[in-house]
């Protein structure tokens, strides 16, 4: 840091190039820090639990094309030979699945006179008596639903079951003192279709990802059947999955009054559901990567060509006593002082970068730590990229300072 | 001060050996004024960077004030050139985008003086040159002479005791020759050694002794200049 007066004076009398990579290394911060917080923000969505066993779990989707079929008795027929295929631990009806970027959002009361735009919005799952262990959900306080509890619900009869399960965060939101389970809610505004709480869950989210109250859940002990629709959740023993879905593909196909349309893992399922924000997380990340490239080398560059363009000056300097070690310092102290002018631009350009994105696309506000440590991380890009120039600008010979050229 | 034995100095690249210096024998004794003489490509250059340390010799003992610095390592070296060596180039070589106090400061920052130090030292040099007025000009404000003559001012700073010139009116007209020539006298009477690499016949008058290097080897032409030249008592060991 000796020459670091010297140097910052140099750089305020030739300032356009070193201008010009402060520029950029505050561009490279603004961008890669607001970036690496989408990407952190959107791996961190993809890698919340669903609360399903989802190693094990697939959905099965057919439609009817005959109207004469019993819809009720073919559940009843379906469940039963699906239940009985080697390998399959539970199966149940359904009409959506976690995260599958489709499915039944409702609103419950907590109380008769709760106005209604305070009421709890929460994502409807109609399963039979075995969708608990279908969905690997672990029932944390009261019980399950007997199968004289399971209702058909169609166009011509919409009323709702009696009773539901629901998931924690649900049950707190509702009761936050703790005490929902045997509670009461209503489905309408002015006490209208009750429901009484016979059990809550640990954790399940709903279809919606994006979805402000995604941890708001519940079962209702349902069999949905409109149109010719049908939807099963089948999970295997551990490691079958993909013996169970053959199997269950082969029994449904065996029916001809019906196609398959969906034959589908869990983690396939996410995997679609999630395709935007993993396509997200890989054109952030190589945007990243091909920032902070191009600005490693714009570094390179320019010390490289400072580096020939002073040779005789470097020369000069070992002449008059610099060491290679002072020479080398020299260089890094240079750049330091640019990549610090650049993130001291940068740091006002990422906050106003991540105001824009907030107020224009909601990717929300990057927290503060991110800063400091875009900062280090671009201070260290700096230091490694000039390490290079800086060690051929230590081998110049002192003799140079007496050549003519 | 300097005492080189059988100095030589061999270039080597796949295809040609050269030999700049062969077996030069030279001596130097402290409060000298040397002139090195000699035409283009007689290893003046190289004599030069040898005394500078600026280079090694392919072979032999370069003794500097008393220490054998013929092979020391690098950063030795480097010490050595910035508390021992004031060094005067053709072409100033002064830092462009440095103030001129920045380009005396060069080789003090090098030494690890305390800054209030060396600010002094600085305006003492520059005060010297005629130049403390203008401290915070860059290099390219001033006429050639002058620029010469802050380079004299960054070569003093550091109290060398050995001056080595090299061609240091080259890049000047006859007038700041003279102005620049009349300073390093001064300079000499003071006590340092200057060892000065020149071409013009005229200027060599004026040091105490002059050595002509002709093909790398040294001849010592003698005493030619004024009264004040320290006896040599190895006066002519210049060696073909």
């Amino acid at each position: 840091m000796k020459d670091i007066g010297p140097i910052f004076r140099a750089l305020t009398r030739n300032k356009l190039g070193a201008m010009l990579i402060a520029l950029q290394i505050a561009l490279t911060l603004a961008i890669v820090t607001n970036a690496a917080y989408i990407i952190s923000e959107r791996a961190e969505n993809i890698a919340r639990p669903s609360g399903l066993d989802e190693a094990n779990t697939a959905l099965f989707i057919t439609n009817l094309f005959d109207s004469n079929v019993d819809q009720r008795q073919l559940y009843r027929d379906d469940l039963d030979a699906i239940r009985s295929i080697p390998g399959v631990l539970a199966a149940s009806p359904a009409q959506s699945i976690p995260i599958s970027g489709s499915g039944w959002g409702e609103d419950l009361y907590n109380d008769p006179e709760m106005p209604s735009n305070e009421s709890i919005n929460f994502g409807n799952f109609m399963v039979d008596e075995h969708g608990l262990e279908t969905f690997g959900l672990e029932l944390v306080a009261g019980r399950n639903f007997r199968p004289e509890e399971v209702k058909v619900r169609s166009f011509d009869d919409m009323d709702l079951p009696d009773n539901l399960i629901v998931s924690q965060a649900l049950a707190d939101e509702l009761f936050p003192d703790g005490d929902a389970l045997d509670k009461t809610v209503w489905d309408e505004p002015n006490g209208e279709r009750p429901m009484r709480i016979i059990g809550i869950y640990d954790h399940m989210q709903n279809a919606w990802p994006t979805s402000s109250n995604v941890n708001n859940t519940a079962l209702l002990p349902s069999i949905a059947m409109f149109g010719g629709q049908m939807m099963y959740v089948v999970r295997s023993e551990p490691g079958q999955l993909q013996t169970v879905m053959t199997a269950v593909e082969e029994y449904l196909a065996g029916n001809r009054s019906r196609i398959v349309d969906i034959v589908r893992s869990y983690e396939e399922q996410k995997r679609r559901t999630y395709s935007g924000d993993i396509a997200m997380v890989k054109l952030l990340s190589v945007v990243i990567a091909t920032l902070a490239g191009v600005t490693g080398l714009g570094i390179v560059g320019l010390a490289w060509f400072s580096v020939t363009q002073r040779q005789k000056q470097i020369g000069t300097r070992r002449a008059l006593g610099a060491t290679r070690k002072d020479i080398i310092g020299y260089f890094m102290v240079e750049n330091w002082l640019i990549t610090t002018a650049g993130l001291a631009i940068g740091l006002v350009g990422t906050l106003a970068l991540n105001w824009f994105l907030d107020t224009q696309y909601e990717v929300g506000r990057v927290p503060l730590w991110y800063l400091p440590l875009g900062v280090v991380a671009l201070w260290t890009l700096g230091l490694v990229a000039v390490l290079l120039p800086a060690r051929r600008a230590a081998n110049i010979p002192p003799a140079l300072a007496t050549r003519s050229v | 001060m300097l005492k080189m034995s059988n100095i030589s100095k061999v270039y080597r690249t796949e295809l040609v050996e050269t030999h700049a210096l062969r077996e030069l024998d030279l001596h130097v004794e402290e409060g000298e004024f040397v002139a090195v003489t000699g035409p283009s490509g007689s290893g003046k250059t190289t004599f030069l960077n040898i005394a500078g340390l600026l280079e090694s010799p392919s072979s032999g003992v370069y003794e500097l004030d008393g220490e054998d610095v013929s092979q020391r390592n690098d950063k030795h070296r480097s010490r050595v050139r910035n508390e021992k060596i004031g060094f005067i180039f053709q072409s100033f070589n002064l830092i462009p985008d440095l103030s001129l106090a920045d380009n005396v400061d060069v080789p003090l920052r090098y030494r690890g003086w305390s800054g209030q130090k060396r600010r002094k030292v600085i305006g003492e040099m520059l005060d010297l040159v005629g130049l403390g007025s203008r401290k915070d000009y860059l290099p390219s404000q001033l006429s050639g002479g002058q620029q010469q003559r802050v380079a004299i001012a960054r070569a003093l700073a550091g109290k060398p005791r050995f001056l080595l010139a090299d061609e240091p009116t080259g890049n000047l007209d006859s007038e700041m020759a003279s102005v620049v020539m009349n300073l390093l006298e001064s300079i000499n009477d003071e006590g340092t050694t200057i060892v000065m690499v020149t071409h013009d016949p005229d200027l060599a008058h004026r040091a105490s002794r002059n050595i002509h290097i002709l093909d790398g080897r040294a001849s010592d032409l003698g005493s030619t200049g004024p009264a004040n030249v320290t006896p040599l008592p190895e006066r002519g060991v210049a060696r073909v």
